[in-house]
């Protein structure tokens, strides 16, 4: 996402300034052209018009024109168009090149992003959700009606991008990594809940949470029943198998018939 | 107690598909010592289902066929727990052809399947994301207090 913006205000930035030197190089070249007819001095005509663009040696451009003008009156309105264009449209090409200079170093900043890092950041007795499986989509929202805060970490670009358009705290990496559970300030979390749909990853992170932060309660999904015990072991609260759970909800149901 | 064929048997349960839910509906079926038959598609599981002693019927469950080989006439009610939602809707659908009485449970993965599952004559719908969601909020909320 952030990648697509910058390059789209990229590319504006570059058409404004291609574009404004273009104008000014054809008005430039039209300038010229103008004092040449007047004076019939290529040099001269090429150099003040050159340094009219740059703001410089103006009295000697007028100068130049006086004296221009003293050999064809009748060319005396073009000339004054020629050379106060030129000045004009330097001077719009400067601005244009701030502006657009200014669109860049906006966009480059990210200004979305770094306010993310700073929610995630000050983020206090939060929940940590991390991956983001058919489990945790149902938690997710489960979460969010019971107004307790919380942040995803996810690996692939492709949710994390997802989860951002649906204007959730996301981080992006693996939550194997001490640093990425930093990041989700897991100091300061109350839970963290593993949703993978692998045992053996949510076991990694079960182990990598205990050990940053051994008081902190862990919940985690698991596949099959011989799992519960190991994450336990690992520092897990409270291990389940939805499909275990839901097999037990169902079973009673049918036996109260 | 257990009869391998479902042909003969009166108010007993189906249960459709032995996978980690339907493992579970029968443990708990078994609790409560109530009659039950497995329809189960793997040879090597319906093996094992022979082996424990338990009415196992081989076969697809979306086909009627196979369901009225279950008996499922006589049955008091049928666990649709098979692991793909779509083959949940069919088997459902056929289940409550055949018999309308039929107390329908079925598994639903999405939301909407969960809606169209009602729609077509299940009567009580279990979710497993949505029933382990419920349990770990349960638990955060906990702390909190």
């Amino acid at each position: 996402m952030a990648e697509t913006t910058d390059r789209s205000s990229d590319s504006i930035a570059t058409r404004v300034i291609l574009v404004l030197l273009i104008v000014v190089s054809l008005f430039t070249l039209f300038s010229i052209a103008v004092l040449v007819l007047i004076s019939h001095n290529v040099y001269a005509s090429s150099y003040y018009s050159l340094s009219t663009l740059f703001d410089a040696n103006s009295e000697g451009a007028s100068a130049f024109i006086t004296s221009a003008l003293a050999a064809g009156p009748s060319y005396i309105f073009y000339g004054f168009i020629a050379i106060s264009l030129v000045d004009g449209l330097a001077k719009a090409a400067i601005i244009g090149f701030l502006i657009a200079g200014f669109i860049n170093l906006l966009s480059s900043i990210d200004l979305k992003s770094k306010f993310e890092t700073i929610t995630v950041k000050h983020l206090k007795n939060h929940v940590i959700v991390a991956g983001y499986s058919m489990l945790a989509e149902r938690l997710a929202s489960d979460l969010k009606r019971n107004r307790i805060n919380f942040v995803v970490i996810e690996k692939s670009q492709e949710k994390v991008n997802l989860l951002k358009d649906m204007g959730l705290n996301v981080i992006e990496g693996d939550f194997t990594d001490k640093k990425v559970l930093n990041d989700a300030s897991i100091g300061k979390a109350k839970t963290i809940v593993f949703t993978t749909e692998s045992d053996f990853v949510n076991l990694l992170g079960i182990v990598t949470a205990h050990h940053i932060m051994p008081e902190l309660k862990i919940i985690s999904r698991a596949r099959s029943e011989s799992s519960i015990r190991k994450m336990q072991r690992g520092g897990a609260a409270l291990c389940l198998v939805p499909e275990v759970v839901a097999g037990i909800e169902l079973g009673e149901r049918i036996a109260k018939l | 107690m257990f009869v391998a064929k479902g042909i003969g048997l009166e108010g007993h349960v189906i249960v459709c598909g032995y996978g980690v839910v339907g493992q579970k509906v029968v443990d708990v079926l078994l609790e409560h010592n109530m009659h039950f038959i497995v329809i189960e598609q793997d040879p090597k599981k319906v093996e094992h289902l022979r082996e424990l002693g338990y009415g196992v019927v081989e076969g697809d469950a979306t086909y009627s066929k196979v369901l009225k080989s279950a008996g499922i006439e006589n049955a008091k009610a049928i666990a649709v727990v098979l692991d793909d939602d779509a083959k949940n809707l069919f088997t459902v659908l056929a289940a409550h052809d055949l018999n309308k009485r039929l107390f329908i449970a079925a598994r639903a993965n999405d939301e909407f399947v969960r809606e169209k599952l009602v729609e077509i004559g299940a009567d009580y719908i279990v979710m497993p994301q949505r029933t382990a969601s419920k349990e770990i909020v349960d638990e955060i909320t906990k702390t909190k207090a």
